[in-house]
């Protein structure tokens, strides 16, 4: 978890997007838990922590969010590029990552799994099911599944 | 290709929708495909042209040089001919001019016992007679007359003939005269021989009769020739002759013109008279300034010479000749048929970067529309329902009806966009192939639907389906398709009664689904498979229009062909087989 009390990232360019996918969290009061990074440079310097004042990247301090919610096609890294980087990290590499694309290409399905993204959903266009859909997200990245060193009561209980 | 497109449309509207791998693969641009492989041919002969040339060239040169040898050689052979005719001619007259010469000094020594005293008129005239000459006169070495054996042949003395006769025998050698009508009419030439007597020096004037002359040169000619077909003859200077030994030759007669001709101005050469082409050679007789002159024809002379090897030669020549052609035509077919190859391979190679590069855009563009064409959607139909939950006090009604009319085209864009995502890819994925429980895989469909909203009323059956080799999950793409298609359509019956079966058509099996539904007309059947196109008004049944095209695709993919029967109000069948080597069995 990190330092300032994040429970999720993020990653996410399309600014609608985020606008819908922090309202979806925000009915089930997990928006304040989260940090947007709006594409994927932005989303390294993050987490290996090159935004405050470290003078190399990865030298830094590491954010460890609950999960990170990346998309695929992103400006400067794109989202396959990021998980690569964050999977390739000793201690990054436990963190959960949960692909939220409008993509259904099997190739980038395939891609994903094959450098280990625990989830890979595609955005429903209904807002509705968009809403569900990161409920069902939400309730079981950040309450049911149990991460090393916490647990899921915990997790709750802070984020409530 | 659009003709068979149209066709299987036609047999369509007769029997029904029918789609087939023909009109599936009937997308290319095949129209213009042909002129364009017209022109590549027309190219390719051109393209050809140079090596051909090459060839032709050589050839020509090779067979050039061969000919020229040849007809050198045969130049070189027929001059050669020639030559060792013209010797003979030569030695003919050597011969003749050595007889002569013999017959002379014996003559010149029996005159000078005879003549070459005291001579009287009747000594000369006794001399003659015993000689066969026709005339005979005698003068001293000045040239005057002393006897002779007639008056006439004393007053021919004075005639130019014997005065140029005599003036040159007073040098000492014998001389003689061409042909002339002497006295008496006959024809005689005059011989001039001088000889030396007890009383001096003088002259012998003799007169000989052209028969005379004849019958001797002929019986020394006749022995004197190697060949038969060679004639030769002893000419005087005007071309009159004085001895021949051939038979069609008369004494005195002058040669013909065209023979003459020859002579006159050559001492050898062909000329085409009577007796065919002959070649005819010259030599003078040396003493009487007389010609010896000898023919033959020319296939004779130069046969004889040369003519088998020349026509060997000649033959091997047309066989070379004949055998370059065939070469040459071969090369030409060998050298289009590898510039048609190249050109091919070229043109291939090119149509495949061309494809490949084509495949890549439409990838990067189907992935492009998959990602972003969905993102502006959801903020549609997110931000307008934030509006319909969290606004909905500020909002007339209309304005929650529009809202609601906002969503649904957003949503219904959203399914567009899967299907054509969907339609498209499938003409790229790679099929994969195995034995399918196709009744089972129906069956799991229908349990599937049957949970649904709209599947829980319908009486839904299976019946007993052979297995297939196909795609499972593109076979079951179009179950669920024609499936849902039979619940939508039959959603207003009670019951709905969809069925799912199979017959056996030609030995192949043919799967079908029934249903008792809306049913559509047949006079609209070629658009049921068409991508886009709808029977159904969108208030009626909502849809796409992608579900049956993509069933079609689906279907010809597999090598096999759909079609439906229906008519309004009774109901609809759609049949599809999954192509010969679909027979599970």
């Amino acid at each position: 978890m990190g330092a300032d009390g994040i429970e999720i990232l993020l990653v996410e360019d399309n600014p609608d997007d985020v606008e819908l996918t922090l309202r979806a969290f925000e009915r089930h009061r997990l928006a304040n838990r989260m940090h947007v990074a709006r594409d994927g440079q932005e989303a390294l310097d993050y987490l290996f922590g090159a935004d405050c004042g470290a003078a190399v990247a990865g030298a830094g301090e590491r954010r460890l969010p609950r999960v990170i919610l990346l998309d695929l096609k992103l400006p400067k890294v794109d989202g396959l590029e990021v998980l690569r980087a964050i999977r390739s990290d000793t201690v990054l590499a436990r963190v959960p990552v949960v692909i939220l694309t409008s993509s259904r290409e099997e190739r980038d399905l395939v891609e994903s799994y094959s450098l280990g993204v625990n989830s890979y959903i595609v955005k429903p266009i209904d807002f509705s099911k968009f809403v569900e859909t990161v409920q069902a997200l939400g309730f079981y990245w950040l309450l049911l599944n149990e991460l090393p060193g916490t647990s899921g009561a915990e997790a709750l209980g802070r984020s409530s | 290709m659009s003709v068979l497109r149209r066709s299987a449309l036609a047999g369509a509207s007769v029997t029904g929708a029918e789609v087939g791998p023909a009109a599936e693969a009937g997308e290319g641009d095949a129209g213009a495909g042909w002129s364009a492989r017209v022109r590549a041919a027309v190219r390719v002969e051109r393209s050809a042209w140079p090596g051909l040339l090459a060839g032709a060239t050589l050839v020509a040169v090779l067979l050039g040089v061969f000919a020229y040898v040849l007809a050198s050689t045969e130049a070189t052979s027929r001059r050669e001919a020639r030559q060792r005719f013209g010797a003979q001619a030569t030695i003919a007259a050597g011969l003749t001019d050595a007889i002569l010469a013999t017959l002379e000094s014996s003559a010149t020594s029996q005159a000078s016992s005879v003549l070459g005293g005291a001579i009287d008129t009747a000594v000369v005239r006794d001399y003659a007679k015993r000689s066969n000459d026709a005339f005979l006169a005698v003068t001293a070495g000045d040239g005057r007359l002393l006897a002779a054996s007639s008056d006439a042949a004393g007053a021919l003395l004075s005639s130019p003939r014997a005065l140029a006769a005599m003036r040159a025998a007073e040098s000492g050698a014998p001389r003689f005269s061409d042909l002339f009508t002497g006295p008496g009419g006959a024809t005689v030439a005059i011989g001039a021989i001088p000889f030396s007597g007890p009383a001096g020096r003088r002259i012998e004037v003799v007169g000989y009769p052209a028969a005379t002359l004849y019958v001797f040169f002929s019986g020394l000619l006749a022995g004197a020739l190697p060949s038969a077909s060679t004639h030769a003859f002893v000419l005087d200077g005007n071309g009159r002759i004085l001895g021949s030994q051939y038979s069609g030759a008369r004494a005195g007669e002058r040669v013909p013109v065209y023979f003459w001709n020859v002579l006159r101005r050559h001492r050898a050469g062909g000329y085409h008279g009577a007796s065919g082409s002959r070649y005819v050679v010259a030599a003078p007789i040396r003493t009487t300034g007389w010609r010896m002159a000898i023919t033959e024809p020319l296939d004779q002379l130069y046969t004889a010479l040369s003519g088998s090897r020349s026509w060997v030669l000649w033959a091997v020549f047309a066989a070379l000749a004949s055998a370059s052609l065939v070469g040459l035509g071969l090369l030409a077919r060998a050298l289009s048929s590898k510039a048609l190859i190249a050109r091919q391979s070229r043109e291939l190679a090119r149509a495949n970067r061309a494809l490949t590069s084509a495949n890549a855009e439409l990838d990067a563009f189907s992935y492009s529309v998959s990602h972003d064409l969905r993102a502006p959607l959801r903020a549609v139909d997110g931000f307008s329902q934030i509006l319909l939950s969290e606004h909905a006090g500020e909002l007339a009604p209309d304005a929650r009806h529009y809202l609601d009319v906002v969503r649904r085209n957003a949503v219904g864009m959203g399914a567009l966009i899967d299907g054509l995502l969907a339609f498209s890819r499938l003409g790229q994925q790679q099929l994969s192939v195995r034995t399918v429980d196709v009744e089972r895989l129906a069956q799991d469909v229908v349990v599937e639907l049957q949970s649904t909203p709209g599947g829980a009323a319908a009486e839904i059956t299976v019946e007993q389906l052979p297995p297939a080799r196909a795609d499972a999950a593109l076979l079951r793409q179009v179950f669920v398709n024609l499936l849902s298609n039979a619940l939508k359509y039959s959603r207003g019956r009670s019951p709905a009664i969809i069925q799912v079966g199979a017959e056996r058509l030609n030995g192949v099996p043919v799967y079908f689904v029934r249903d008792n539904g809306a049913g559509f007309d047949m006079r609209h059947a070629d658009k049921l498979f068409k991508v886009f196109q709808r029977l159904h008004r969108a208030e009626d049944y909502e849809g796409t229009g992608v579900g049956l095209a993509l069933v079609a695709r689906i279907v010809g993919r597999h090598g096999g062909r759909v079609w439906a029967d229906s008519k309004p109000d009774g109901g609809a069948t759609f049949h599809f087989t999954l192509g010969a080597a679909a027979d599970g069995r």
